[in-house]
């Protein structure tokens, strides 16, 4: 009896603690997401640095409303400025919503002439309404080492997108040379809705640095993107095949891909003219698209038919991949085999979704490739001897790191 | 037409079978996302040990469609197809995924109609209403196809264009500029349509096997398009080309028995004829 009684109570502690937990973290969980800013009335929320063109001179501000306002601008000043410039939003409307009873509204301003490697800080203004004040820095246009963040898939696992964005500020403010993340694609499960790009975009505000620093984002479209809403987030019109390159110095280029469009016709000639002309003038070439050319666990995308020939006759460094779900780096291939003289394909996608165990049988992830699994960030480190790349998981530990040396014929050019 | 239909369920099995032990199916990734994806967060191995399962179903399928068709092995092999189809839909994240159904009918009905037809390929049960159902499943299942495709087609899947784009490379050595292949694509569109639409409503031999042809065409271009590695994609579709080839050797099969029962029945009243006039009384 005396047992029975024992039991019980126990049970009814541990029933009454379960409960307190419960309520203690119903009562926190809100605290948490108002780390995101309030999307009421013109309060300016889900604030993104776009960079699509070229860094170093330019960048696109973008944000949303709740409400559609009138009056929409940035105030921008640069270490050297004497005063606040005032730009206001070259595009302004409705995020399109595929019956989902959800209203809220773009931004986009523009800012162009600005200097090379020079900290911008930004207030963002909706009627009235501002914004903390951020900053960015611009690339910078002299030849100096930095680093970029890649990584993908961000569209399933709230819980780790979240902890990924923060893993990226702590990065940025640990090595403010980080200049940007290219993300992979497939930000969400279902690119028409626009309740998930909301929350995608509230979640992306966990980028900026404890210092109030932006980390510019290089957007690639992925299969899970479709719908109108991508170009409307990333201010690309309307019709935009989503294809472009930039330069994040005077000698790393960066083509991004969109592996949902035809990758053979326009796109594949577009990349050829690119490539030819890019190659000569830089000394690192990477590729960003969405469905891998070799991927880890996937069927190999139209990239390995449309684009591999060309990556491989203008001897591309790097291509970076997502869609997989889980971390990859081949070695060096070229004809469909380990060539020291190929090109390497890292990435396959951690950004926040269930992470899928790789296909370890597939000859191109067996040593000196790696593969495995886990959220993380793949960091890329550029130096003018060689690319340094590691990827590091959610709690700091580095998986993998690799150094590609700089090609003969480049560094034998300079 | 038995055989064509067996024929075409065999490859097909083969090939869903083949690119299933090779790659991830759209069920896997149903099976194994989490809830927030719209997944049922199975474990990679218990999503794999069902791929595996259907795997098994499918070969079975084959060696039933070629030895001795029963329904107990073809059904779980048309329900594989749905949940193949379902789960496409149901996942997203695919050019017109919301079509996925109706674009697998054909696939879905190869192995339904040759259950239906199987015990019923002698010829008095051609015309029973066993076989004539079946041929409706296969009429519909065809046009649902190739309407879906169609529309595909007309929004212009990008893997549509990629697949004019290198067969006019590869076996006509013209490198096509993509806005012809995009407007090739809305003219492929529409006569798809018309032949869905045809095969439904008229009994028309050669419509059945222009889809046989363009079905076949399609389904090999994979294998032009991306090499041998992708031939099971192109065996997978067998039933885009057995089906409407089965449909038209079926009416052209009932429309000979027609001639010849109406030759042979205009042969007997012509005889009759004779023996009546030679067993008249005015000649008698």
């Amino acid at each position: 009896m005396t047992r029975f009684m024992h039991k019980t109570t126990r049970r009814v502690l541990r029933s009454a603690f379960s409960l307190a937990i419960s309520c203690a973290a119903a009562l926190l969980l809100p605290a948490v997401c108002l780390a995101d800013a309030a999307l009421e009335g013109t309060n300016p929320a889900q604030w993104r640095l776009i960079w699509k063109t070229d860094p170093s001179t330019e960048a696109t501000v973008s944000w949303s409303t709740a409400e559609a306002g009138e009056q929409h601008r940035v105030y921008v000043k640069g270490e050297s400025d004497e005063m606040h410039r005032m730009v206001e939003a070259h595009r302004n409307g409705q995020y399109t919503t595929d019956g989902e009873d959800i209203e809220l509204h773009y931004h986009h301003v523009k800012l162009s002439d600005l200097k090379p490697a020079m900290r911008y800080r930004v207030v963002i203004e909706s009627d009235e309404t501002r914004s903390p004040e951020m900053y960015f820095l611009t690339a910078p246009d002299r030849d100096v080492p930095m680093k970029i963040l890649f990584g993908g898939d961000s569209r399933s696992d709230q819980r780790a997108r979240r902890q990924v964005n923060q893993l990226m500020a702590r990065l940025m403010d640990q090595r403010p040379a980080i200049l940007a993340v290219a993300h992979g694609g497939d930000y969400i499960v279902d690119g028409r809705k626009l309740s998930q790009w909301s929350d995608w975009m509230s979640d992306h505000e966990l980028t900026v640095g404890r210092d109030s620093r932006l980390l510019p984002i290089i957007p690639t479209r992925g299969n899970h993107d479709g719908g109108p809403l991508y170009n409307e987030i990333f201010d690309f019109p309307p019709d935009d095949k989503n294809y472009f390159a930039l330069n994040l110095g005077p000698q790393i280029r960066l083509i991004t891909l969109n592996t949902e469009t035809s990758t053979g016709g326009d796109q594949a000639q577009w990349l050829e003219n690119e490539l030819q002309t890019s190659r000569p003038e830089n000394r690192w070439l990477l590729a960003q698209y969405h469905r891998p050319a070799y991927p880890a666990v996937k069927e190999p995308g139209t990239a390995l038919q449309h684009w591999v020939p060309l990556f491989e006759e203008y001897n591309l460094d790097m291509a970076c991949e997502a869609d997989g779900h889980n971390i990859k780096r081949t070695p060096p291939i070229r004809d469909n085999k380990v060539d020291p003289t190929g090109v390497t394909y890292i990435g396959e996608g951690g950004f926040g979704v269930k992470q899928r165990n790789p296909d370890m049988s597939r000859w191109f992830l067996q040593p000196p490739g790696k593969a495995g699994v886990g959220h993380h960030v793949q960091l890329l480190e550029f130096y003018p001897d060689r690319l340094e790349y590691r990827v590091i998981l959610l709690n700091g530990r580095v998986f993998d790191e690799h150094v590609l040396p700089v090609r003969t014929e480049i560094a034998a050019g300079r | 037409m038995v055989w064509v239909l067996r024929i075409t369920v065999v490859i097909q099995c083969l090939g869903n079978a083949s690119e299933l032990h090779r790659f991830d199916s759209s069920v896997f990734s149903f099976l194994w996302n989490n809830p927030e994806a719209g997944g049922l967060d199975f474990s990679e191995q218990t999503a794999a040990a069902v791929e595996t399962v259907a795997e098994w179903v499918l070969i079975a399928g084959a060696i039933s469609a070629l030895v001795r068709p029963l329904w107990i092995v073809l059904l779980p092999v048309a329900l594989w197809e749905i949940a193949m189809a379902a789960s496409q839909t149901w996942m997203g994240g695919s050019f017109l995924y919301q079509l996925a159904l109706p674009a697998h009918a054909a696939r879905i009905a190869a192995p339904i109609v040759l259950a239906m037809v199987y015990r019923r390929a002698a010829q008095p049960a051609l015309r029973g209403a066993g076989v004539v159902g079946a041929m409706w499943i296969a009429r519909l299942g065809i046009a649902f196809t190739f309407i879906a495709h169609g529309c595909e087609a007309w929004y212009q899947h990008p893997r549509f264009v990629d697949l004019l784009l290198s067969g006019s490379d590869q076996l006509l050595d013209w490198q096509m500029p993509e806005d012809k292949a995009r407007t090739l694509l809305m003219a492929i569109a529409v006569v798809d349509w018309i032949v869905a639409g045809l095969i439904v409503v008229r009994r028309w031999p050669a419509v059945a096997y222009y889809m046989a042809f363009w079905g076949a065409v399609t389904a090999v271009s994979r294998v032009v398009q991306a090499g041998m590695p992708a031939y099971a994609e192109a065996l997978l579709r067998a039933s885009h080309a057995g089906l409407p080839l089965a449909i038209g050797l079926y009416w052209q099969f009932i429309r000979r028995l027609d001639d010849s029962s109406s030759n042979s029945s205009a042969e007997a009243s012509s005889d009759d004829a004779v023996h009546a006039q030679n067993n008249s009384p005015s000649t008698s």
